[in-house]
């Protein structure tokens, strides 16, 4: 589904990604841990294409297409989902009128019919009962006033009416207690299908109780340097990163 | 970035789509403005002595004035001695038949959107089209005549119904208002008359399209809507024009009268040729409008979208008479490539326990100039007034600008008077956000407008809200960068 | 057109002012100095005095002043001394610059100051003692074109305070620029000039204040210049306490190059007419300007507050509040004008003018505007006017509290939160009596 092949980033001149690797089939779900400043919302900010960043090599298939070459727009129309890390806030649009425009920009794009109002205010009202989001929320401006719960939940619900084949949560854990990370997680969960996929970004391993990955990478200075299963993110939890970075610099002594 | 600021480019550099002119025969009156121009308007339509007189006493007092010069932009003076103060369609018109209305005037309206002969079908909006000077067709008479609601051309009710024209018109806004009042009682061809008897509440949405077509004109139409006791309307008026290379003036007056408990909804889509990108052109928008709540209880709201005309100078008022009484302004105003805008609204506390309400939002793109400018005065006896204004203005593109001059005149002490604003941007976060949930630069600046403007939108009746809304996503298109 | 001007300006006051225009060009030494006056005596005779029908001075009639005679006059009477040593500002530790009716008097003014690289003087002395600093700074940032009461007070200026620190140095002590309007004889017309440079990162506390003296009418016109250089701080406090006929017009500009922090509270306790002109230039990046206010009128008193704070370069600050308690016929303008110019991306301006009337004939006009020409900025501003919270009475009274003690519990509050933006604590306090007194 993606293929990521040595990617190179930077901003304002300072290298961010050094040489990415990573490929991810249909259903599976990748954890990238990582200390801070390693790249990891880089990394999700590129794939759904930021201008800020600038790519300076590599290559990123999805689905068999040029990913980098497509606008933003167009990679969310192709199923590209970030859930972002701070939600933006839009005074005076709903998150219902929002969801509407989304959905009928991307069945343009794909060559359907928009959707009619009924249509679409059943086919959201299914989605608000699978995720258990309050009605109010709907109505009101999209984000605005929302909680730090309530604004990754939305995240959330708008990837269940976006229905996306390619998730990537930037550190949706952070600043969620854990009430809220359950409700979120609980969402993800719902969502999983065989097919869609998710590439999970977090600075913590609590995440991953709940959302529980099939892969586990470790982004430091840019590269992807120790993949493992589920256990690898335990074993950093329990260590932290510092052995990581003996390893790595261990190994360019070497 | 680059990438970004040339969809902006895109986005704002749309085509005005209601530019174009319609051939017809018309009658015109000599260029230029002396007494017997407005000999000339008066008896083409036939108007009775005291109409002529009170036209010729506005008209002298328009020579004593020199135009104004305190506005916040700066526009080539206008020669009113080359404009064409009254231009009609040479064709005989039967106001009660559509039939024999010129096919061409129908067809245009109908590229307006107003489909006249299709009115009948429709229910729901009542028209009266203005035409240049002279107002074509009004629908829907017979029906409203059974409740006995008035709605008819000014001409018409000056000779049926000149008990009412004599009492209020020019009482809201006298000619010795302003310069351009003055000129407008003097020169003005026709307009809309309504007056909603006691206790009845029209039944459908009364309307008015105006249209300058003819070149060199002027357009000077005058509207006076009478509410009685406990009555309600609901009026809305449009407003296009051909593109023309040089500017034209519009310069109308608006008078509302609401007697006790009665409320009068006013709403305005203004669309008027704004000129080409480079400020060639486009309608000069100079107008008076104002409404008295005269009887304890009345409302007045004003709602308006104004996206075009080169310069808008307008301030749609209300003077709060009545005990209780209400008034609101809601208004959003577009200016985008060289356009200037100064609006916004008066509202003058006479009367005890009165209440205003001001909504402004305006948006400024390309090198445009966007300015509220409002006035809130409570007088001496106006008891426990009350006051909310909002005004909040959104920059798109770092070369045009936002001005906000609210003036507060508080003279009684149980006034509460509040004054809020802000000023922001669209940000590119907000613009990526929409892009990754696979919206467009352009839906998404539509999306954030309309979303900035809902407050007013909401109050337009429904048919007019979406109107307004794509009318505001085009007049933008082309201004992000 | 040109008739009705003529006839207006002909007043008691302008001829006072040509005679002692003369009179100064007959004493004065030709040289740069006289040059600038003689261009600034030309541009308030083009201009006139103020009129209502200018924007600016729409709602402020200088009428009951132009009509009056004024002379200018530097006895110094005894009394003087007994009003200096009664105020609240004399008890501070700080320096001194006495004037009274614009002239210096030595006797009272003293610097306690050590470093003798900071100078604390008068604009007389200055010209002698720091010619070139003074020459540099004098009239660049207080400008006179169209802005008569400037140019008036540049053509006929009679002293006032010079205060210079120089490079990284802090002022320990407050300097008080203290000035009196003795009117016991004749009505009396004073022009003070102040002039302070603060260079690169100094440090620095002007506590400016006013004061009246006897039963005649005095009219004060002062202009006040302060120059912060790159990293400089300056805390700048204005008081104003002439009670009687007093009615004074002043205008102060801060010309501020980058990084510098400005703070800035206006206090106006008594004057029959204050007209206050406060000015910001915000001259290089990541400038703070702070601009407080508080006006408490009674009787016909007339106070008004006009400002404008220029964000010229990108990434400044500046917030401002003014707030208004009026009593008996008295009326209160307020006019702030923020102006964002091109390319000052990232402003951040706050602006709000509050008023509370307690008299049914109080009268407030208020104007609160914004012009902005840059897109990425942050702009708020408001007003309001109205009577104490009816809520927040219900809740003292609900404690058992008396309406009365109520009310003046939270007009001291309300007023209070103004006079704490100075920081000087002994003076706070004594202010907060006054305050209090006068509610």
């Amino acid at each position: 589904m993606l293929e990521i092949k040595d990617l190179k980033a930077e901003i304002e001149g300072k290298i961010i990604l050094n040489g990415i690797n990573l490929v991810v089939k249909p259903g599976e779900v990748h954890a990238v841990m990582g200390p801070n400043g390693a790249g990891k919302s880089t990394l999700s900010a590129v794939l759904a294409g930021r201008a800020d960043y600038t790519v300076t090599g590599g290559e990123v298939s999805f689905n068999g297409k040029d990913l980098l070459e497509m606008s933003p727009e167009d990679r969310a129309r192709e199923g590209v989902f970030l859930a972002f890390q701070y939600p933006v806030e839009i005074p005076g649009v709903s998150t219902t009128n929002f969801l509407k425009t989304a959905i009928n920009e991307k069945r343009k794009y794909l060559g359907l019919e928009p959707m009619e109002a009924t249509a679409f205010l059943k086919f959201m009202r299914e989605k608000m009962e699978l995720m258990e989001m309050d009605k109010a929320l709907t109505s009101r401006s999209l984000n605005e006033g929302f909680s730090g719960g309530e604004k990754k939940r939305n995240e959330v619900f708008q990837m269940a009416m976006l229905e996306p084949k390619l998730t990537i949560m930037d550190e949706t854990d952070s600043g969620l207690d854990i009430d809220a990370l359950r409700l979120v997680s609980a969402g993800v969960n719902k969502l999983k299908d065989g097919e869609r996929s998710f590439v999970v970004i977090t600075h913590y391993q609590r995440l991953l109780d709940y959302i529980v990955p099939d892969f586990v990478h470790v982004l430091y200075k840019g590269r992807i340097v120790k993949s493992g299963d589920a256990s690898l993110a335990k074993e950093l939890e329990a260590k932290g990163y510092d052995w990581i970075k003996a390893e790595v610099e261990q190994g360019a002594n070497t | 970035m680059a990438e970004e600021v040339d969809i902006i480019d895109q986005v704002v550099g749309q085509e005005y789509k209601y530019g174009f002119t319609t051939n017809i025969e018309m009658e015109t009156a000599p260029k230029g403005l002396t007494e017997d121009t407005i000999r000339f308007i008066s008896s083409k339509k036939t108007e009775p002595e005291w109409m002529l007189e009170y036209r010729l006493k506005a008209f002298r007092y328009w020579q004593s004035l020199s135009s104004p010069s305190w506005q916040n932009f700066s526009y080539p003076a206008v020669d009113y001695q080359d404009i064409i103060y009254y231009a009609a369609p040479k064709e005989k018109i039967t106001l009660d038949s559509l039939d024999q209305v010129d096919p061409e005037l129908l067809k245009t309206f109908e590229k307006l959107g107003i489909s006249l002969s299709e009115q009948k079908r429709l229910t729901g909006v009542a028209v009266d089209a203005v035409f240049d000077s002279v107002s074509i067709a009004t629908t829907f008479k017979d029906q409203l005549k059974e409740k006995g609601i008035i709605f008819c051309s000014m001409s018409e009710a000056v000779h049926e119904h000149p008990d009412l024209v004599k009492k209020y018109l020019s009482s809201v806004v006298p000619y010795t208002d302003n310069f351009f009042a003055a000129l407008n009682a003097a020169v003005f061809s026709d307009g809309s008359f309504v007056y909603i008897p006691k206790g009845v509440r029209c039944p459908m949405e009364l309307s008015t399209y105006f249209r300058i077509n003819a070149e060199n004109t002027g357009q000077f139409e005058r509207t006076l809507i009478i509410a009685d006791e406990g009555s309600y309307v609901s009026y809305l008026e449009g407003c296009t024009a051909p593109m023309r290379d040089e500017n034209q003036l519009h310069a109308a007056v608006v008078e509302l009268v609401a007697l006790e408990n009665a409320e009068i909804k006013y709403s305005t889509v203004q669309n008027w040729y704004p000129g080409d990108k480079n400020g060639k052109g486009g309608i000069y928008n100079f107008v008076t409008k104002r409404g008295i709540c005269l009887g304890d209880y009345a409302k007045i709201s004003w709602t308006q979208v104004e996206t075009g005309s080169a310069i808008t100078w307008k301030y749609p008022s209300c003077i709060l008479k009545g005990d209780h009484s209400v008034g609101e302004f809601f208004s959003v105003a577009v200016t985008n490539n060289m356009q200037q805008a100064d609006t916004g609204t008066k509202m003058i506390h006479i009367g005890k326990n009165t209440k205003s309400r001001i909504v402004s939002k305006g948006i400024s793109a390309g090198k445009s100039h966007n300015t509220y400018r409002g006035l809130v005065k409570v007088n001496k006896k106006a008891d426990k007034a009350r006051n909310h204004t909002q005004c909040d203005s959104m920059l798109i593109g770092d070369r045009s600008g936002a001005h906000t001059f609210p003036y507060i005149e508080i003279n009684n002490k149980s006034a509460m008077v509040e004054h809020e604003a802000s000023t922001s941007k669209i940000g590119e976060d907000q613009i990526f956000y929409c892009n990754q949930r696979g919206i467009g630069t352009e839906e998404a600046i539509g999306l954030i407008v309309n979303g900035f403007c809902r407050e007013v939108l909401n109050q337009l009746p429904m048919e007019f809200a979406v109107e307004a809304q794509k009318l505001l996503a085009v007049s933008l298109e082309g201004s992000v960068g | 057109m040109a008739f009705r001007f003529l006839i207006y300006n002909f007043t008691m006051l302008l001829q006072t002012i040509k005679k002692d225009f003369i009179q100064y060009k007959a004493q004065a030494e030709p040289g740069n100095f006289l040059t600038l006056r003689e261009a600034a005596f030309a541009e308030f005779e083009k201009l006139g005095f103020p009129t209502t029908k200018q924007e600016e001075w729409k709602y402020t009639s200088l009428k009951s002043i132009t009509d009056n005679t004024f002379q200018s006059t530097c006895e110094i009477k005894s009394l003087v001394n007994d009003l200096f040593y009664a105020s609240i500002e004399s008890k501070l530790t700080a320096n001194f610059l006495v004037f009274v009716n614009g002239s210096l008097v030595n006797e009272l003014s003293k610097i306690i100051e050590k470093d003798n690289s900071i100078v604390i003087s008068s604009i007389a002395t200055a010209r002698k003692n720091n010619q070139a600093i003074f020459n540099h700074h004098f009239g660049k940032y207080a400008m006179v074109e169209g802005l008569a009461m400037n140019a008036l007070n540049t053509a006929l200026l009679s002293d006032g305070a010079f205060v210079f620190v120089p490079k990284g140095k802090t002022v320990e002590h407050p300097v008080v620029i203290f000035n009196i309007s003795d009117a016991s004889d004749l009505n009396v017309l004073a022009q003070p000039r102040n002039l302070i440079v603060a260079e690169e990162q100094s440090t620095l506390t002007i506590v400016e204040t006013y004061y009246a003296t006897g039963t005649n009418a005095s009219f004060t016109n002062v202009v006040t210049e302060t120059y912060a250089g790159k990293g400089a701080h300056v805390e700048h406090y204005k008081i104003q306490q002439q009670a009687g006929a007093c009615y004074q017009n002043n205008f102060t500009q801060f010309f501020q190059e980058a990084d510098t922090n400005i703070n800035h509270v206006t206090l106006t306790l008594d004057g029959t007419l204050v007209r206050n002109n406060l000015h910001f230039y915000m001259n290089g990046e990541n400038c703070n300007s702070l601009l407080y206010g508080l006006y408490v009128t009674d009787n016909k008193d007339l106070v008004d507050n006009h400002t404008r704070v220029d964000h010229a370069k990108p990434n400044c600050f500046s917030d401002e509040k003014y707030k208004g308690i009026l009593k008996g016929h008295s009326t209160a303008v307020f006019n702030g004008k923020i102006m964002v110019h091109l390319d000052a991306q990232k402003t951040n301006a706050y602006q709000r003018n509050q008023n509370i009337l307690l008299s049914d004939d109080a009268t407030v006009n208020t104007k609160p505007q914004l012009e902005i020409f840059a897109d990425d900025v942050k702009c708020t501003h408001g007003a309001t006017v109205g009577e104490l919270d009816e809520e927040s009475m219900f809740y003292l009274r609900s404690r058992g509290i008396p309406e009365d003690v109520a009310r003046k519990l939270l007009l001291t509050a309300y007023a209070v939160d103004i006079a704490e933006k100075i920081k000087i604590p002994e003076l706070v306090e004594l202010l907060e009596q006054k305050i209090d007194g006068k509610l």
